[in-house]
């Protein structure tokens, strides 16, 4: 099993989390895998995944510009990157919830640490958001959204959300390893979510007094993704809302990891 | 180092029902002080309790048990899988784990993909997996099947590619939960082989097994458990300083040595003297099974164990030497098996014995003087009918070689045990013949001996090996009934006198002992770089010293048997018997001069 020499068991939690952090080989490997072998027997490929997110904004784009009456030039480019991104933020947290039950033959046969597979979990939704974002450049070519070095702030909110994403695959997967019924709460919860962030909507038609509705984490994720690459810049107050949340929730998943890590196997 | 240590190990399984789980009712127990959650007082199963075991490089460990006793709850926690409710574990080394070895395989990839991730999860790099594919492609015999996906596979197939996976690669400690065998009768032979293999070249493996037989054959200690303790423990060393592999680099620790010969290096003697001072040596901690001895003390030790690999008997060899073993560890001794039978039989006896606990001891004689010897020894106990000279044209026209006098059968022990459980010691030390009883003695740890052995199977004296070598040419069933009673008489005869040791140059032509020389001379160099020894050859005797008695002749020989007058009548029935049926031959008629009355010409 992946002992590496001299490997024991009374390894510090931060240590643990490394070691698994470091087998780049493995969990990228596995990540890889999880996305080719879904399409394995289809025609497409992994190209699916792109065919069908590209028809959803081919579709949405004029319906939603005529819906709030937006131009579609100007609103196309911010209705893209919110479907892409929040597809992105969605399909971690809930695979985020399976990452260790999914994980269940590999636990059982050997000494895993559980970084490995919050990892797999986490690359194999960035490989997906890569082919998403094909998408998005030929509407920012049509929309004429154009090179600015502000751009550039896209990387650091980019690791920004990794790392909340990361913590928070580890705070639901060990939950949900514990009590089953967290995936259901989760989903149920993100769909929720979903209307309170301006996914589809501007944030700048909301009536001020519902602004406080934009103070949830996903839509400061969004923002802090999405706006960058529109060419805009993120409030200081998004930058100061994350940090805070981002140390929240590593935190909490830095107590739940020290304190559960070597259980969770014994839960699923 | 390979070394596994648990402490006190009791590893707790919380099981949560339907309701337990969910976290309505922990938060609902929360809520009104746990009167409503009652169902939360969770139903804890100790699939171990308390288990302590120490393992270290050379240990192989069984594990038995019912269904649901712990053996898997203690290969996955020997494995890293669950850290223990209440006690310690320290592990050292890679593991390999083949305790489900199709854990982790996608059915979707395709063999080639499934090596990767399979190579990946028994933590494998990504290099190391490339390097390995050629070599598990081939094993698995599995073909253009690897190009398609693994869910087009029988189970067999299946297994196949697993088990070529995971036994591809050497670890420190292996675990396995049962013998792996998988596929048709000729893949399960291959995968025995390479299990083998695998096994032998690790440092510690824990088997878990239904089967009595299995673990008998594969380990050398043995845990029972019952309900997650351990009930009992057997064959685990006692008494014995150090276990395994760094034991069996000395035969003064090793927990079985083997004197493996060669023969006519004083054996006989040795093996005499651990018959006759079993108890004694008992005492000092080395177990000698004993085993019968003849007239003169003559045996060939426990050559009953290579009788039966050689009559195919390989398991009751096997069920023997484990029985010598485990009387040993009860009584906390080392065992000593010695015969020189052992040192033509690596091959047969590497199947029955235990490797890694196993040190091999040899003494070693320059083939030129112990070709005399082999050559006493023959028609001595072997009814050889040749004389020296016809024996060594065959050797020089490579019509017969004999590993065991050249020596290099030492190598086939050595590919089994490998240099460091081997010990070879020259015959001839400062130009004198060594004592072997004393020298095994040493090597085994032993105080020195007192010195008080009588000599025994001596060789023969020239005429009482020519006398003998002619009497073989009777038909054995008319000489076999007195052979034994010829043998002692011939013995005492030269027992009686002190010739010293027959040199190879009184008897062969000067050039045919220099082409002898040349023909050896390349197996003598190699073992002796491998061994790091010297190998000399006995000087020959020096007059003075030891040459009193030099009266021998073949009508000395004869008056001495002949004073045992059954003996004599015996043999002159024999030699009239085996004229009278025809042709007798050049060394019958030679003999039947010697014996006197004159046989009837034959027309």
């Amino acid at each position: 099993m992946p002992a590496p020499a001299n490997a024991h068991t009374a390894d510090g939690p931060l240590a643990d989390w490394l070691a698994g952090t470091r087998k780049i080989d493995l969990w990228g490997t596995l990540a890889w895998y999880d996305t080719i072998l879904r399409y394995r027997r289809s025609m497409l490929g992994p190209l699916w995944i792109t065919l069908s997110m590209g028809i959803m904004l081919l579709g949405m784009g004029p319906l939603y510009s005529g819906l709030f009456d937006v131009p579609l030039r100007q609103f196309y480019p911010h209705l893209a990157l919110g479907i892409i991104f929040w597809h992105f933020l969605v399909a971690s947290i809930n695979d985020g919830c399976q990452v260790f039950i999914a994980a269940a033959a590999y636990l059982k046969q050997g000494r895993f640490s559980l970084s490995v597979f919050v990892w797999r979990s986490l690359a194999k939704q960035v490989i997906l958001l890569a082919h998403h974002m094909v998408l998005y450049l030929p509407i920012a070519v049509w929309a004429g959204v154009g090179w600015s070095p502000r751009q550039l702030l896209f990387v650091p909110g980019f690791v920004v959300v990794l790392v909340n994403l990361h913590a928070t695959a580890i705070i639901l997967g060990i939950l949900t390893a514990r009590f089953r019924d967290v995936t259901q709460i989760v989903a149920s919860a993100m769909q929720f979510l979903m209307f309170l962030t301006p996914v589809f909507w501007m944030p700048d038609r909301l009536p001020p007094r519902t602004k406080f509705i934009l103070l949830n984490p996903l839509a400061q994720m969004l923002d802090v993704m999405r706006l960058p690459l529109l060419g805009g810049q993120p409030a200081p107050g998004t930058w100061w809302f994350l940090v805070g949340w981002t140390i929240l929730t590593v935190t909490l998943a830095a107590m739940l990891f020290t304190a559960f890590r070597r259980r969770v196997v014994y839960w699923i | 180092m390979a070394s596994i240590v648990l402490e006190g190990v009791t590893v707790a399984f919380p099981v949560y029902g339907a309701n337990a789980a969910s976290l309505k009712t922990t938060l609902a127990a929360a809520a009104t002080g746990g009167r409503i959650g009652r169902e939360t007082g969770v139903t804890v199963v100790e699939a171990l309790r308390d288990v302590s075991l120490s393992l270290s490089a050379g240990d192989r460990l069984g594990i038995m048990g019912h269904n649901g006793a712990g053996k898997s709850t203690l290969l996955q926690t020997l494995a890293g899988v669950y850290e223990p409710a209440r006690g310690r574990i320290v592990r050292q080394g890679t593991v390999a784990s083949l305790i489900n070895p199709t854990l982790g395989i996608e059915r979707d990839a395709t063999g080639y993909e499934n090596i990767m991730i399979l190579g990946l999860v028994q933590g494998l790099s990504r290099r190391e997996i490339v390097r390995l594919t050629p070599e598990i492609m081939e094993f698995s015999g599995l073909g253009d099947y690897l190009a398609m996906p693994v869910r087009t596979y029988s189970t067999g197939m299946l297994m196949r590619l697993a088990f070529s996976i995971v036994t591809s690669f050497r670890a420190d400690i292996v675990l396995m939960d049962e013998w792996l065998s998988v596929g048709d009768a000729e893949f399960r032979e291959r995968g025995a082989v390479r299990l083998r293999e695998m096994i032998r070249s690790t440092g510690i493996l824990v088997l878990a097994s239904h089967s009595p037989e299995l673990i008998a054959r594969e380990c050398d200690s043995v845990i029972e458990l019952s309900h997650g303790a351990i009930v009992a423990r057997r064959g685990v060393p006692t008494g014995i300083s150090g276990t395994g592999i760094t034991a069996a680099a000395s035969p003064a620790t090793a927990e079985l040595v083997l004197h493996i010969g060669a023969p006519k290096t004083g054996s006989s003697a040795v093996q005499r003297h651990f018959c006759t001072h079993a108890d004694e040596i008992g005492r000092e901690g080395v177990h000698y099974p004993v085993h019968p001895l003849d007239t003169n003390g003559i045996s060939s030790g426990h050559v009953e164990l290579t009788t039966l690999l050689d009559t195919a008997r390989a398991a009751e060899a096997e069920r023997r030497i484990r029985s010598h073993l485990a009387e040993a560890r009860q009584a906390g001794r080392r065992l000593f098996l010695s015969s020189e039978s052992f040192i033509r039989h690596a091959r047969e006896l590497s199947t029955v014995l235990p490797r890694h606990l196993s040190h091999v001891v040899c003494i070693v004689r320059h083939p030129l003087d112990a070709l005399v010897s082999h050559y006493n020894q023959q028609v001595k106990r072997h009814l050889m009918k040749n004389r020296l000279q016809q024996v060594a044209r065959a050797i020089l026209s490579n019509r017969r070689s004999n590993p065991v006098l050249s020596g290099t059968a030492l190598f086939e022990w050595l590919e089994w045990c490998g240099r460091e459980q081997m010990t070879v010691v020259p015959y001839v030390e400062h130009g004198r013949a060594i004592d072997a009883t004393a020298t095994i003695r040493g090597l085994l740890g032993l105080p020195p001996g007192l010195g008080d052995d009588p000599p025994v199977n001596r060789s023969y004296t020239p005429a009482a090996v020519e006398f003998k070598r002619l009497v073989n040419s009777l038909p054995p069933e008319r000489m076999l009934p007195f052979d034994e009673p010829l043998d002692v008489s011939l013995q005492t005869y030269s027992d009686a006198r002190t010739l010293g040791w027959p040199v190879l140059e009184e008897i062969l032509a000067a050039d045919q002992v220099a082409a002898l020389e040349r023909h050896y001379r390349p197996d003598v160099d190699r073992i002796a770089e491998t061994f790091g020894i010297t190998i000399d050859r006995l000087p020959p005797p020096s007059r003075e010293a030891d040459v009193t008695d030099s009266s021998d002749s073949l009508a000395l020989v004869w008056e001495h048997v002949s004073s045992d007058p059954r003996l004599a009548a015996a043999l002159e029935a024999a030699v009239a018997a085996a004229h009278a049926v025809g042709n007798p031959g050049e060394s019958l008629v030679a003999l039947a001069r010697i014996i006197g009355g004159s046989p009837p010409a034959v027309g």
